[in-house]
């Protein structure tokens, strides 16, 4: 379990907080789902998380450990696929082989799982990858480790259409009970199905901690045509097919699929 | 121990290696470069009279003459070599230079005092190994052109071990020296895990001024103490007499290192992902 309690983090020469008396606490067996609009500290709180930053007030300890001490027994059970990353001008074969040790619960088989479901194979070189194609190698590789840990930051950006729905795949053939993901992203189409919790940021706070099944429960999310707009509306958005609008659910409402980006829109307009 | 895990840090240290490995050799070819054009400069440009003394004189005089020139790029070579080896410890953390190469380096599941150990042995041990083997293959190419162009031959590399037989240097000179030099590349060491960005121009910049102030209070120290400096050690008829000051200094600078050493390895593990702009805290 990952518990963030009351932290304060700001940017070396920058004036303004990015977390302020910030909590969390992240249950295992989840998919959660970051959102936030830019700026509003996303990146951040992976990197908090994962002890690539301090806190200048507060606690984020991960499996009762502080995660800044960055001690070898949290690392190996945290991955962190960073937007950005560089990978070293080896094939893919020796780059498992060598940091294969450092991860207890490393398996060849979900390696090769998702290297077939992404359609590539394991002797390609890095270094003469695409983006697209290295961020695949990358995340099977991050898949692979089984760390219980694994935060993605913006994970499908870079891929193309058919990846975004292998990514899709992946992530859902490989989710155990003890594992927690966390997406941060701005591609909410993308993962809309995979999660099963989502949290929204905006400067310094958590706007929403909710489960989709909370939410789902709470809200109805449909299309109506401007003559079945009415009362019972809480947000609507025009869309090519009709209003797409968020209406609290009543009882014996049938529940419907979650609209991320009007829940998002939504939620951060009514703050 | 949680902190070090021989066996991790074994996995850990050959991993880094392997990965790092390209930029090692490339590293070996760009040195191996430069010390053999070095290596020509001294032996073709700067002297060009071996054709006039193979010429006029016998072979006694060719190779006692030419030896002297050779002795200028072994000369050159150990220059070169104690620059690598600053320029190394500078270079440090070179895996941390940017933010993707700090995140994936820092959530590697390998204690900060192994990482910091691995990056202690690339940037001092491999370094200088790289730079022997580049000064021996450059010595070895220089060598092969003189064969071919008709020189003696004459190997610069032994050239740079030569010591005076006759000179017995006691053990204390010899330890204060190294804790001279150690503590020079500690302070190399430390500027390059302090400072973000051109880790070599700073830390020399802060070597000089440093070095200026010592100088001037040394020279000063002789008004406002009544002591000398060269008073440290004498040397009457056979014998060395180390002064209590020269004992003082010997033991200051190893403290030091330790200092230094212990505040590098601080400040790594207090490094974040984003840092200051300048400074690595």
């Amino acid at each position: 379990m990952i518990n963030v309690q009351n932290i304060s983090y700001k940017y070396k020469g920058q004036k303004t907080l990015v977390f302020d008396g910030f909590n969390l606490q992240l249950e295992e067996n989840r998919i959660y789902g970051l959102l936030g609009k830019n700026g509003t500290g996303k990146s951040t709180l992976l990197y908090l998380l994962s002890g690539l930053l301090r806190p200048i007030a507060g606690t984020v300890e991960v499996d009762g450990k502080q995660s800044f001490k960055r001690n070898p027994l949290m690392l190996r059970d945290i991955f962190l696929v960073t937007e950005e990353f560089e990978l070293p001008n080896i094939r893919l074969s020796e780059y498992a082989n060598l940091y294969r040790p450092f991860y207890p619960n490393f398996s060849d088989e979900v390696l090769d799982n998702c290297l077939r479901d992404f359609e590539m194979d394991r002797n390609v070189k890095l270094n003469e990858l695409s983006m697209g194609q290295k961020k695949k190698a990358y995340m099977s590789f991050a898949m692979a480790t089984n760390t219980k840990f694994l935060f993605m930051d913006e994970p499908t950006n870079g891929l193309d259409i058919p990846s975004k729905s292998q990514f899709r795949k992946v992530i859902a053939q490989n989710m155990t009970e003890d594992r927690t993901v966390i997406i941060s992203t701005h591609q909410v189409h993308d993962v809309e199905a995979l999660l099963d919790h989502i949290l929204i940021l905006n400067q310094r706070s958590l706007l929403l901690n909710a489960s989709v099944s909370e939410i789902t429960d709470k809200y109805t999310f449909e299309y109506r045509s401007p003559q079945e707009m009415d009362d019972t509306v809480l947000y609507a958005e025009p869309s090519l097919q009709g209003n797409a609008v968020i209406t609290s659910r009543k009882e014996g409402d049938a529940e419907t699929q979650i609209n991320l980006e009007l829940l998002f829109n939504f939620i951060t307009l009514e703050k | 121990m949680n902190n070090f895990n021989l066996k991790r840090f074994g996995q850990a240290l050959k991993c880094q290696f392997m990965v790092t490995r390209h930029s090692w050799i490339r590293l070996f070819g760009i040195y191996t470069f430069v010390m053999f054009m070095a290596n020509l400069f001294f032996t073709r440009l700067a002297w060009r009279g071996y054709d006039d003394l193979a010429k006029n004189y016998g072979e006694d005089m060719v190779y006692s003459t030419y030896s002297h020139v050779v002795d200028q790029t072994s000369v050159f070579g150990v220059i070169f070599f104690c620059f690598a080896m600053l320029f190394g410890a500078c270079y440090l953390f070179s895996q941390l230079k940017d933010t993707r190469k700090r995140s994936a380096y820092l959530l590697w599941p390998v204690s900060n005092l192994e990482k910091y150990i691995i990056c202690l042995l690339h940037s001092i041990v491999l370094m200088a190994i790289i730079t022997i083997g580049a000064y021996l293959l450059a010595d070895t190419l220089r060598v092969l052109v003189d064969f071919i162009t008709g020189r003696v031959i004459i190997w610069g590399f032994p050239m740079s071990f030569n010591v005076d037989p006759e000179h017995n240097t006691p053990c204390l000179l010899l330890l204060f020296a190294f804790g001279m030099v150690f503590y020079i590349h500690s302070l190399y060491i430390l500027g390059g895990t302090m400072f973000r960005r051109q880790q070599f121009l700073f830390t020399s910049i802060v070597f000089l001024i440093g070095l200026i102030l010592v100088i001037m209070l040394l020279k000063q120290s002789v008004e406002w103490f009544g002591w000398n400096p060269g008073d440290m050690v004498s040397y009457h008829g056979d014998e060395y007499h180390f002064h209590w000051t020269f004992y003082m200094f010997t033991i200051l600078f190893y403290l030091l290192i330790t200092i230094h050493y212990w505040l590098s390895y601080r400040f790594f593990c207090r490094m974040q992902v984003i840092n200051n702009k300048w400074l690595n805290v």
